[in-house]
């Protein structure tokens, strides 16, 4: 409650005066609206004794002593009852500026009760230590009638200490606030108004919550004008010069007031009669408003009904697409459908460069075969390389070898002296072999001398045959090379053929790849926080990240700003995935060179660049490369050498601009997938909301069916006729048979079942178990728990359970009467115009 | 009586005639017309509760300070009870004249087909 806590009034906060009375500020709208309620509008009277005097708080058995306590002063009590009798409307006219400003009190004064009051100095006092205002320095305007600030006149606000006053006001309270313990009052209840139930309605209409000046000028007039206003017990009103004087024919008009005579209980019937009136007036007039179906008048919302209505139908018809989390679905899909035709279209221009890719395989296969089976590197071309080679076989064959005779002249040599040797020991076997037969030698078997006369030689001779070796080595050679060559050909051919299609998509942006991977690893604002190993590891997220801090400190605000960044970073990436390519797909030694001399200022070149050599003409590459820096000799004796040259450079270049142009299509697929990833993660999530909102939405529907609605109110305001069974915090246990086997599973206090089934009526469906599923996936207990906490002001501290609050509802109920009729029917109430809110904003 | 959007109508102190057009015409209204007058009715009937137990309490605090009412653990209790029975024995004085209303109404109806009958031409 805030009592005692903190100053009710604190006597040096600001105070203004308004036309009718003094406006207080006070700290909160509880404790503002209690202080009026315990302390300006006592309910004993006689609370206060005198002005200063400090009340002792009261015992049970002293209550009544309290209650008939004369005061020092009977114009006391008659202030004070002045004060109350007034204050039909001196309340209520508080009380009602609580609602929107919160934490004003007005206090309202009649001119004459001003007077009154000011008049008699023990009011004054008491009014002063109250409010800490000055009656001395107000006055009621002759004229306007309307209480006025004296001009000129320096209000002496309180010459009492300002603690003092607080403490006494506060020691009053908590005596007031013992009281009403005492005799059961609910002191929540307290804080709020009987038009509360009125105006914290967030369903109903604005026009029928009026704004508060409207309700209190209206239940003025109602009471002033139609029950007659204040009376005194002999029934003359306030205007009368016979008011609290005495009865007409009996009292001396001009006599002073005697506001002990004051109708109080009449004056509170009749206000509240008044109050009455009102409220159902404007029922009445809401009422046949809404009846007639002329929703124009005095903005009397139904509109917003149906617009709350109409949007929970759309919503649980097309949920899809009606609800927050079915729209970013649905624009999330967008999203996918033109990120996959993009990534479409870009894996389609890899097609071309796969082709190509393929006929390199040749080439490769070629290249291996001999650098591992032949040992050659490749200086120029595959073509050449191979010439060279074969040549150089051939020269070896027939020209020199080691510095000698060629292999042929050398084998030719050999086989003679071999044939001489071979000859003279067939000679010499035959004529041996005959004598030992004792026949000619040509009847002698030859193949047996032969064989023997070819060992003979060999021995003598074994160059021969090695000799031999080396010659049809090389010739093997020379056969297998010219097939190569052949295949070499061929490939080049077929590479040609592919290659004018790669190079039509080539984008020409290797020096774009190269400016942007330098911008980011070697910045020129300062040492890099991006290496290119993160060029590579690192996600675009993360790289964006680097990208808008020092040093680099990229602007990434707007649309054009993004889509700028996102490019730098995508060809960075691609520029480092090229260079790791190129580790591995090594190219001709020569082709290498002469590129680099071009394209590289560090070994003497550098005005020309990769796409210059991939779009000027030859004629226009050979001037250049005639001038500084390059100064190629103009000699017509090295033009062709120069031709040849340039094309080495200029098939590096494409290869480099083809191998961007892939790692490029490589990284925007990648990122493209990324994006796709994010965008299917968006669309999981809003179906899943999707999927748990259909519930809230489909529930809510029926909460908002008229019919259903007033069964729950009926059944709310029944609930302390058994009470035991709605707040039982006791589980229902896992076998117990009068549940079905869903509830039984849950296993939730008792009273969670008894707050679906008041809401849902669903113990009474065909399928229990089924719908009580559908209901608990929604409203699981502790969600309910939160729900009747806010809807009926439980005053829980969190985390707390469905028992908790089930027991500090009956305790409400039962004990403190927080709860009772009025509150049971608002808290429903409220909880579903709050669920109807909730879906509404879905 | 149990506490219904029809007994409320008939308990809160409408002039007569609207009272009983709007008991004949509330289930032909449309869900949101119901809607929203039945919250009304329901906010109305409890602002008036409240505003009756306020005035109960402050009524009896009046006495207990005159001495004629006693301040007790169930003081509350009583001005509760008190209004309670005061609300039922309007919302049974209510309803009473509110369904002899309605019944006086039907019995206008058939008595005026029997007259219309009985001047119709025999043949």
């Amino acid at each position: 409650m805030g009592l005692g806590l903190k100053t009710q009034i604190d006597p040096q906060e600001p105070r203004v005066i308004a036309a009718q009375g003094v406006v207080v500020h006070g700290s909160d709208r509880g404790t503002v609206r209690a202080f009026w309620y315990d302390t300006l509008q006592p309910n004993l009277r006689r609370i206060v004794t005198t002005a200063g005097a400090i009340m002792a708080p009261p015992t049970l058995g002293g209550l009544n002593a309290i209650a008939t306590q004369s005061p020092a002063g009977g114009a006391m009590a008659g202030g004070i009852a002045a004060v109350v009798g007034a204050a039909g409307y001196g309340v209520h006219r508080a009380v009602q500026s609580f609602h929107r400003r919160g934490t004003e009190l007005s206090i309202t004064l009649r001119p004459e009760l001003f007077t009154a009051m000011k008049a008699n100095p023990a009011e004054k006092e008491y009014f002063q230590a109250m409010t800490g205002m000055d009656l001395d320095s107000l006055q009621v305007n002759p004229t306007t009638n309307l209480i006025e600030k004296i001009p000129g006149r320096i209000a002496v606000e309180t010459t009492r200490n300002a603690n003092t006053v607080r403490d006494e006001i506060r020691q009053g309270i908590t005596a007031l606030r013992s009281l009403y313990a005492d005799i059961g009052l609910p002191l929540k209840s307290l804080e709020s108004t009987p038009a509360d139930v009125i105006l914290r309605n967030t369903l109903t209409t604005t026009g029928f919550q009026q704004s508060e000046a409207r309700w209190e000028k209206t239940i003025i007039d109602q009471f002033d004008a139609n029950r007659s206003g204040v009376r005194d017990i002999w029934n003359n009103t306030a205007d009368s010069p016979l008011f609290c004087v005495g009865p007409l024919g009996l009292a001396m008009p001009g006599a002073t007031p005697d506001y002990d005579n004051l109708d109080t209980i009449g004056n509170l019937r009749r206000f509240r009669k008044a109050e009455q009136d009102v409220y159902v007036k404007k029922a009445v007039e809401s009422i046949g408003v809404l009846m007639k179906g002329d929703p124009s008048r005095d903005g009397i919302g139904l509109e917003s009904v149906k617009a709350i209505r109409s949007s929970i139908a759309t919503k649980k018809d097309g949920q899809e697409t009606n609800t927050a989390a079915g729209n970013r679905a649905k624009e999330a899909r967008k999203k996918i459908e033109a990120l996959d035709t993009t990534k479409t279209e870009t894996a389609g221009k890899k097609t071309p460069l796969k082709v190509f890719a393929t006929t390199q395989e040749a080439p490769k296969k070629i290249e291996r075969t001999l650098r591992e089976e032949f040992k050659l590197t490749i200086i120029t071309d595959i073509p050449t390389t191979i010439d060279t080679e074969i040549t150089r076989l051939k020269d070896e064959l027939n020209t020199a070898y080691n510095g000698g005779d060629s292999l042929s002249k050398q084998h030719t040599e050999a086989r003679r002296n071999w044939l001489d040797v071979y000859k003279t020991e067939f000679e010499d076997v035959s004529r041996r072999r005959a004598a030992a037969l004792g026949t000619t030698t040509g009847s002698v078997d030859n193949a047996d001398v032969k064989a023997i006369a070819t060992e003979r030689a060999n021995l003598q001779h074994p160059e021969k045959d090695q000799l031999s070796k080396e010659i049809k080595d090389r010739d093997d050679r020379i056969q297998k090379l010219t097939e190569l060559k052949d295949a070499s050909q061929e490939a080049i051919k077929t590479q040609q053929e592919t290659e004018s299609a790669t190079l039509e998509n080539l984008p020409k942006e290797l020096s774009e790849t190269q400016k942007a991977y330098d911008d980011l690893v070697a910045p020129a604002g300062g040492a890099p926080t991006i290496t290119p190993a993160e060029l590579g590891s690192k996600t675009f997220d993360e790289l964006v990240v680097l990208a808008t801090n020092p040093p680099y400190s990229i602007s990434n605000t707007t649309p054009e700003e993004k889509a700028e960044l996102r490019k730098t970073i995508l060809r960075a990436k691609s520029e480092h995935e090229a260079r790791q390519i190129e580790i591995y797909d090594i190219s001709p030694v020569v082709q290498v060179d002469v590129y680099n001399q071009i394209v590289n200022p560090a070994v003497g070149g550098g005005t020309l660049n990769a796409n210059d050599l991939f779009t000027m003409s030859d004629a226009q590459l050979t001037n250049l490369l005639h001038n500084p820096p390059y100064r190629w000799s103009t000699d017509p004796a090295f033009t062709t050498s120069n031709l040849e040259a340039l094309q080495h450079a200029q098939t590096e270049a494409r290869k480099k601009l083809r191998i961007r142009y892939q790692t490029s299509l490589d990284v925007q697929i990648k990122d493209l997938d990324q994006q796709i990833e994010v965008q299917n993660k968006i669309v999981k999530s809003a179906d899943e909301t999707t999927e748990n909102t259909k519930g809230i939405i489909e529930l809510t529907d029926r909460l908002l069916n008229p019919t259903r609605q007033g069964e729950i109110f009926t059944k709310a305001v029944q609930i302390p006729d058994s009470i035991a069974t709605f707040t039982d915090s006791v589980d229902i246990g896992a076998t117990n048979n009068t549940y079905s086997e869903q509830e039984r599973t849950v296993n939730a206090p008792r009273g969670y079942y008894e707050t679906l089934n008041l809401l849902f009526n669903y113990q009474d469906t065909p399928n229990r178990g089924a719908e009580f599923q559908k209901l608990h996936k929604v409203f699981p207990p502790e969600q309910l728990a939160e729900r009747m906490h806010n809807a009926f002001n439980l005053g829980l501290t969190a985390p707390f359970t469905m028992k908790d609050a089930l027991d500090q509802i009956n305790g409400h109920i039962a004990v403190t009467r927080n709860i009772s009729y009025p509150q049971l029917y608002t808290g429903f109430r409220d909880m579903i115009n709050q669920l109807a809110n909730e879906v509404n904003a879905l | 009586m149990t506490l219904t959007t029809r007994s409320i109508i008939k308990i809160l102190p409408f002039e007569e005639g609207f009272k009983t057009d709007l008991l004949d015409l509330f289930e032909q209204l449309d869900d949101d017309q119901k809607l929203v007058i039945q919250q009304i009715l329901w906010d109305t009937y409890f602002a008036i509760y409240k505003g009756a137990l306020e005035e109960k309490t402050q009524e009896a605090m009046v006495k207990a300070g005159e001495g004629k009412e006693k301040l007790d653990k169930e003081f509350y209790l009583r001005v509760e009870q008190e209004i309670e029975k005061e609300m039922q024995g309007v919302a049974v004085k209510q309803s009473e004249s509110v369904d002899l209303g309605i019944a006086r109404k039907a019995m206008e109806l058939i008595i005026k087909e029997i007259r219309a009958s009985k001047k119709k031409p025999r043949n």
